[in-house]
Parts: structure tokens; sequence; C-alpha cells
């Protein structure tokens, strides 16, 4: 059959002008229906989310190779990233960082002993007796060696610097357990022993020269990096052997963006809650150099995907070593190039003192410069300015504080025997300063804002939650609480105050009948089931920012209500990248 | 009209069906991470490293800054008073770890150099290293003060030319000593600089060794007693050190001599290097062979980098004496200031090598350095012959 031309013309011409008419008409009844009927809900029905999965396959992600210098550089003198700050993006609705690639929950989430503190993050106890194979050895300024044992096990071997026994072990051993305890993806540490006839040369081994060639390893090779090493009485080398992480090397992730590459790595880096929460931990463990180069992607196979799983390496450089050395006093207290103290120190003649140059350091064997008296978390600082750091608002450090809460002291004597420092009195002294240090920082993150933690809301609307710093004793209790009840509509964010009480308590009750009216309307568009919202502030006491509230949100479920939403800030100011932290943007 | 409506339903059916699809909310949040995943998937980049940080991971791979490698930008390393003086230089580091390298340099006061250089690859652990080099020099207007203790501020200039090819061994047969040993030949040409002062060319004319160009065959011997962290930069630490020279001109043998330098260098760090105070002193003494004269272009000199409130090569003659008392302070990691008092002599005779009716200068300035290097100093400095600014790469000293 056809059709004439001047036929199908007028087709075509109503067919087009029937689908413009309807296009407008549907614009027009999506415009006309307001922006809040596409918006998303809230809270989804699998809220929070206690696991970030990645999705896709990452095959494809190539190693890069971060240059030192140039991150150095970038950060010292200004401030690479997003400059908006925000809430931590990786954060689920109840403000805590889901397991993922980057972070697993474990100590003051999960029971966790100190056997398995002791143990760090495997079961892995160093290379076998016999024969080691040296691959590689390092280009760095530590010495250090790349070997197989005869189970076939790679291994990378550090020493400890010239004259400082146990310092750069001792110090990689520790807090390789601390920090597989609070939830970062480490590879083990063992300390152990290292005799010059344990290790014979590989068949391939070679020695990158300056000249970017390769040569075949020698034996005076070897002999060069154990040169750089402390060395016992008996000849041997007390080591530190760092278990090989499974799956394709990819190099470094910067603290700033993401892997252009990686699919799955959708979160800017300065805006994960785990990285600026690292700021913290640092602290804790004096990790000035939490820079690039010492973290490490790899490709590994997860439910059949390729994935990015993130690792944070090399600690031999925290506590009171430099890695190289003892660590420099200023380590930890002020910036390698920091403007303010320089330019009151320029015109001073030498008479700004530092309030760093002053602090004694105890002489144990193996400490180094570490000790806790003098210090101050707040103004503690790495060598160089962290993107992520700079960017950690008061609801990323409270998040860190009270992650640190749950190493216990029984915790930090099972990481520091790790340590295997021969002299008892450096052990006790590196426990006791690391109390003392999670103490500090308990009393100064956990009251920098509303502690308010575990609400919890039961069937017959008793509302209890616990204040974390007046539990810990870092904060004298508020004389009272104001709670503030609300309906909440999870469609379109719409919050209706239902009631408001005054306590002096940690506990309230629902306005009567509040909840049941609230479970009993079926208004609610989305039947998402019912939501209410409580406010909690301090009133009457001394810690101003007590008094601005958490927001909590509790759903109704078929067991009772469900806590599904946290913002410890949710009235936080416009920010930006500050010196150490987040500042409010003037 | 009426026949249209069908299609008119059915078109708005489709669209909305459409807007739908693909403005349907995600049904949960692990679905709505899962379509920014899904979202990134498809627009993949692949990190290509800028330009500079390719060329700074050449640099670590290599090993640093000292590691010659391609071609670099080179600074100074001509002779003194030059001014800002750039060039060009490439470098290769052989696969035993020796290298080669060669520059060229050209300076604002027309100063030129030219120089191939190699170094052997590290022997005995580091201790013992072997260095040669091929070398010309041309300076076309260096100052000419008159010689003596105290000689009148009239300044003329010269002209030098010197061509070289030397070796050098360097041993550190233990932690804080150091031993090396030179021997090279060396070809001077000096000519007095073609301006129309008949005073200037009766000074020159009347100084030891105008017009003898000799060629020397230099051997020298030096061995030092080194506590500092660094030769370049450094807080703390103790230097003693001497040098002992034969120049022995083959051309013309009343013009062969013997030099001995010395230092004796102190850093004293207080509260940590809040505060050094640094002390140095020098001497230097040469003595004719064979009642030769010493030339005059290398007799001892003073002025410019370690008398630094006077200008270079202010003083000259057979013997020098000097002292720097300098007081630093920690700025920051990088930075550090200074004040400082030098004083100093020449003399004609070893006698008068003494501490007494030495010049004198004041000063201060600023340092850039890194843990083990000065990169520049720049200073300003007070003597009764006026203000001095100055910028040196290199720690205070000859």
């Amino acid at each position: 059959m056809t059709m004439p031309t001047s036929q199908c013309v007028r087709s075509f011409i109503a067919l087009t002008g029937s689908l413009v008419v309807a296009l407008a008409v549907v614009s027009y009844s999506t415009y006309a229906s307001g922006p809040d009927s596409r918006k998303a809900p809230k809270f989804y029905d699998d809220d929070p989310l206690m696991r970030a999965v990645d999705t896709q396959d990452a095959a494809k992600v190539q190693p890069r190779q971060i240059s030192l210098m140039l991150d150095a550089a970038i950060n010292l003198f200004g401030r690479p990233g997003l400059q908006d700050v925000g809430r931590a993006e990786n954060v689920n609705t109840i403000d805590e960082v889901p397991d993922s690639n980057w972070f697993t929950n474990r100590a003051g989430t999960r029971p966790f002993t100190p056997d398995e503190m002791y143990r760090g993050p495997s079961d892995d106890a160093g290379p076998a007796p016999g024969q080691w194979t040296v691959s590689r050895k390092s280009n760095g300024v530590s010495p250090g060696f790349t070997i197989t044992d005869e189970r076939n096990r790679r291994y990378f071997i550090k020493f400890d610097p010239p004259g400082f026994p146990e310092l750069g072990t001792g110090a990689e051993a520790v807090v390789t357990r601390l920090f597989h305890a609070l939830g970062y993806h480490v590879p083990q540490a063992t300390v152990g022993i290292l005799r010059r006839d344990n290790l014979v040369i590989g068949r391939d081994a070679t020695v990158r020269m300056p000249n970017g060639g390769y040569r075949k390893m020698r034996m005076s090779d070897i002999d060069e990096q154990l040169r750089r090493a402390e060395r016992s009485e008996d000849g041997s080398y007390r080591v530190i052997f760092a278990e090989a992480l499974p799956g394709k090397s990819l190099e470094g992730f910067k603290y700033e963006g993401t892997r252009p590459d990686d699919p799955n790595d959708v979160v800017a880096h300065e805006n994960r809650r785990e990285l600026r929460g690292l700021r913290v931990f640092s602290a804790w463990v004096n990790h000035t150099d939490a820079k690039a180069i010492n973290t490490l992607d790899t490709l590994i196979t997860e439910n059949g995907r390729a994935v990015v799983r993130h690792h944070l390496i090399d600690f031999n450089a925290t506590l009171g070593s430099a890695g190289i050395g003892l660590r420099e006093r200023r380590d930890g207290y002020e910036y390698l190039a920091e403007t303010t103290p320089t330019y009151k120190a320029m015109p001073a003649f030498g008479f700004y003192l530092r309030p760093w140059l002053n602090i004694h350091y105890p002489t144990y064997r193996g400490i180094g410069r570490f000790e806790s008296k003098r210090f101050v978390p707040e103004e503690w600082r790495p060598r160089v300015p962290n993107p992520a750091y700079v960017r950690s608002r008061a609801d990323d450090t409270f998040w860190a504080a009270r992650k640190l809460m749950g190493i216990s002291d029984d915790l930090i004597r099972a990481a520091v025997k790790a340590g295997h420092y021969t002299d008892p009195r450096s052990e006790d002294f590196l426990v006791g300063a690391l109390i003392e240090r999670r103490e500090k920082i308990g009393r100064a993150w956990l009251t920098a804002v509303n502690p308010i933690v575990d609400p919890s809301l039961s069937e017959d609307g008793a509302l209890t939650f616990r204040n974390i710093a007046v539990d810990l004793q870092f904060a004298p209790a508020p004389p009272g609480y104001q709670v503030t009840w609300f309906r909440f509509d999870n469609m379109t964010g719409e919050s209706t105050a239902i009631g408001e009480s005054k306590i002096s308590e940690t506990r309230a009750t629902a306005p009567p009948d509040a909840l049941a009216r609230v479970r009993a309307d079926t208004t609610l568009p989305g039947g998402r089931g019912q939501f209410v919202r409580v406010d909690i502030a301090a009133t009457g006491g001394s810690i101003a920012s007590w008094a601005s509230p958490v927001r909590v949100y509790f759903r109704r479920t078929q067991d009772g209500w469900k806590l599904v939403g946290f913002d410890r800030m949710p009235d936080a100011p416009a920010m930006r990248p500050g010196l150490v932290g987040a500042e409010q943007t003037r | 009209m009426i026949r249209l409506l069908p299609r008119f339903l059915t078109a708005i059916l489709f669209l909305a069906h459409l807007q739908t699809a693909f403005a349907q909310e995600p049904g949960s949040r692990a679905e709505e991470q899962a379509r920014q995943q899904e979202a990134k998937a498809r627009n993949l980049k692949t990190y290509v490293s800028p330009w500079i940080e390719q060329r700074l991971l050449a640099v670590e791979n290599a090993g640093g800054f000292g590691v010659a490698r391609g071609v670099v930008v080179k600074f100074g390393d001509i002779k003194r008073g030059s001014g800002f003086a750039p060039g060009i230089g490439y470098g290769y580091t052989t696969s035993g770890g020796g290298a080669l390298a060669a520059k060229g340099v050209y300076s604002i006061k027309n100063y030129k150099l030219v120089q191939v250089s190699a170094q052997s690859p590290h022997f005995s652990a580091d201790r013992l290293l072997f260095r040669t080099r091929a070398r010309w020099q041309d300076a076309p207007r260096v100052p000419l003060y008159p010689l003596g203790p105290d000689p009148p501020a009239f300044r003329t200039d010269y002209a030098e030319t010197k061509t070289e090819v030397s070796g050098e061994a360097l041993l550190k047969p233990v932690r804080y000593v150091r031993l090396d040993g030179g021997l090279g030949v060396e070809w001077f040409n000096t000519g007095f600089s073609h301006d129309e002062n008949p005073v200037g060319l009766t000074l020159f004319d009347t100084l030891p060794g105008t017009g003898a160009d000799p060629r020397y065959i230099h051997s020298r011997v030096s061995g030092a007693f080194d506590l500092r962290d660094s030769e370049g930069y450094t807080r703390r630490g103790t230097l003693l050190s001497a040098t002992y020279h034969n120049y022995h001109a083959d051309s013309n043998g009343t013009h062969s001599f013997d030099r001995v330098d010395g230092a004796a260098e102190q850093y004293i760090p207080i509260l940590h290097g809040n505060w050094v105070i640094f002390l140095g002193l020098w001497a230097s003494t040469t003595m004719g062979k064979d009642g030769g004269q010493v030339p005059f272009f290398l007799m001892p000199d003073l002025g410019g980098h370690d008398l630094r409130g006077f200008s270079d090569y202010r003083f000259r003659d057979r013997h020098s004496i000097n002292w720097t008392a300098e007081y630093r302070w920690y700025a920051q990691e990088f930075i550090d200031l200074a004040i400082f008092y030098d004083a100093g002599k020449t003399v004609p005779t070893r006698g008068a090598l003494d501490f007494k009716d030495l010049h004198s200068s004041i000063g201060g300035g600023v340092r850039l350095h890194t843990s083990i290097s000065t990169l520049v100093r720049v200073e300003l400095a007070h003597s009764r012959e006026g203000l001095r600014f100055l910028i040196g790469f290199s720690p205070v000293g000859p």
C-alpha cells in the first residue's frame, strides 16, 4: 500500500504536532505538581546502610605514581580539593561509616579482644625460617628489601635507624595494630630477626640504577642496605616483616579528589569521614607522615568483581620515630612551612619561643620523641597539611574520638606488647602515654559538639540516650535537656512539631498520644512507614555547643521504633578548609 | 481534530512512560549508590600526570636532584664576582653508578664557563670516590685593588682566563674524617681590562705575576675533621680542616709557590637549634719557592663572601686571616635569619698574621635552606666603605 506524498507530509505534521503538545502537557503536569513530588525520600527502607558495596568492575584501573615533592608543595602552599566543607559524604543516615573497601568497623563496634589486637591484621607471623630470597631493595631514604620465603610468601623488610634500636620497628608494629583495630585496611607487620645469612639473592633480582636502568643485584647491594640499619651486638638485625598485600598494586591514593578510572570511587576523598577522622587517630599516635605516598591501593577480586581496596601503610614514622631517626621536635606542632609562627619568629631575634622547643622526652629505649603531657589534640598537625584533615568538622572528629574510646587500656597494652620492646619501662611508658593522649582526645573532641549518642525509642514512647562526654567523665552533666518531638514526612522532608519536654535525665517520654497519632496517620504519601524526628539539646550547661540539638529520626517498623537517622550538626554553618580543621566561612 | 485525539493520548502515555523510566528515584540507598557508580563507570578517565609531576617523578625515581640526568638548568660555580650566572647542563649516570656531566654558564657580567666532568661510582661502602674535570673559565672584569693590609679604595679590573684539567680522590676512612688529594694542570692568562684608566694600568703592571701567564702543575692534599651534620647546612658541629697546595710553574719557575689554607668552624646550638652561634676562623698563607713570587691572582683575598661589608677581592696579599661570629635564629624549617660580625685582613708577611688592625663589617640576612644545603643567602652588610647587598648560594666562609 502506498500513500500520496501530500498525505505523508500531513500525517508527519500531525504526529509531530501531537508529540509537541503532549510534551508540553507532560512538562506542565510535572511542573505543576511541584518539586517535592520528584524529591527522593530522606530515608529508604534499607537505611541505615551498614556496608557500602562496590558495584562496578574496576579491572581497568591503572597504577599511578604520586610525586612526593609535588604533593607536599601543593598541600603546603594551597588547599587542593573542594572548597565548601559540608557533612562527610560517605556516612550513612545515622552518621556512621559503613564498612567498605576503605574502612571496616572493628573495635568499639563489635567485641574486639586483646588477643585479636596482639595478632594484628592477619594470622601471619612473619616469614618461615630458612632462606629468604631477596627480589628488590628499597630506593628510598630508609633501607629495606622485598623477600620471599620458602612458602612463597612475600614480605617487605624494614629496619631500625642506626643508633636507635627498636624505634622504627616498635612504632610500626604497634601502630599497625591500632589502626587495624580502628578500622583501616593495613598490612600485617611483625617484629622479627634477620641475619645476613638468611638472605640469598633471587635469580631475577635487579637493582634500579639512578639512570633508570636496572642491573643484577649483588651481595654488596644487600650490605649497603644493612650498613644503614641498626645492628645488634650478635650481628643480627631487628626488623619489621610487613606482609605483602594481596592483589595488584595501584600505588597510593590522594587525600583529595577521586581516582578518575575507578568507577566505584564516587566520594571525594577529602569528604570521606574515615579520612577526615584520621586526623584524630594520627594525632593520637603522632602519625605526622600521613601523606599520599604512605597509602596503597590494590586491585582485588571481591564477589567475582575487580575492585580497589584502599590501605594505609608505613607506620615506622609514628610515635617518637621519624623512620630514619628521632622525629623532629616540630613534628606534630607545626607544619613544615607555616606562615604565622614564621612571621612572629623572623623579627624576634629568636626570642619567639615555640612551645615545642622545651618539651622533655623520655629516654627509654625505642620510644624516641613521644610524650603525652604537652599534647594538645586540637592543635596537633602533620608535617604537611592533609586535604581531609583540614576539612574535618566537629562531627568528624567526634566520630573518630568515639571510635578511639573503643580502644580500651587492655587493647592498648596488647598492641604495645606486639612492639616487643626489650625494656619493660618502654612498654609501660608507651601504654601510659597512649592512654593519656586518648583521654585528652576524648576531653577535646567528645565535648566539642553535642555528645548525644545511642538514642533509642521504645514501644511505649520512652526515649533514652547517652551523653558520652558525661558518661566518660570528660565533662560535667548539663542541668538538663530539651527534647522536641516532630512528626516527619519522609517524602517531603517536612517536620511538624508535636510536643516538647524539658528533662534532667537522659530519658524522656513522648507527648501523650503523639506517637499513637503518628502511627495512626495514614495520610503520609509513599507508604514508607511513619517517622518521628526528635531534637535533643542540652540546656543550661557551660558548653555552648551542646545547646545545638542533634537531630534523631525513628521509623516505625513491625518491631517497634528503629533509629534510621542521626545528624550531629544539622544546623552547621557554611565552612571552608582551615589551618588544621574546617573553619567557619566568614 | 477528533481523528488526532488517539494519537495525542498515545503520545502523552509514551512520554509519561519515558519520563517515569528515566526519572524514577532509586528504591533503596544501595541502589542510589550503585547508580552513582554506574554513572561514573560510563565516564571513566585515565589519570594523566601533569607535566610538572612527570618531571618531579623522574627526579624522585632517580634519587633526587643531586643525581645527574638529562638536560638541566645550572647556576653559578663560576669565578666569584660573576654576578647572576645561569647556564645549561647535561648529566648522565652510568649503570655502574658513575656520572658524566657537561655544562656551560654565562653570567650577566660576561663571565663564561665550560666544563666537562666525570665521577666514579662510590667505592668501599661510600668511602672512596674519584672525580676528574676539564674546565675553561673566562672572567673579563675581575676587581683589582692594590695589595697590602690597608690599601686605598682604588679599583680597577683585570681579565683572567683559566683552563684546567684535573683529577681528585676523596676518601672518608671513618665517619668524621675526610681526606682528599688532587692533581691537575692549570693555565692562567691575565691581562688588563680595557678601561682607559692609566693609574689602573700602572697598578696592574706592578703586581707580581703580571704577564707571566704561568702553567701550573697544581697538586694538593687536605684533611678535615668534620662533625657537622652536613657540609651544605648545619646547626651544630665542628670543622677543622687544612689544605696544602703546591703550585709548580713548569713554564716559568719563578712563580712556583706553596699555599696552606686552614679553617676552624664551630656551630653551637642553643635550645635545640632555635639559636645557633657560629664562630669561624680562616687563615691562608703562601710561600714562594726558591725566591719565586706568588702571582697576585692566586694570592689569598678577602671581601664579598667572607668580609661581607667590603666588595669582592677588596683585600689581597700573600697571607690572610679572618673570622666571623654569627648569631642565627630559627624562623621556620627552611628559613633562618642571622646577624653577623666579620673581621679580617691580608698582610705581606706571615709575622703580621694576627688579630690586630682587622677590617670589620656587620650585617644581617635571611637564609633559605634544606636540611643539608643552603639554597640562598640574602644579606645586607655594612663596613666603613658603605652598605652592600649580597646574594650567596653556599654557607658562610671562603
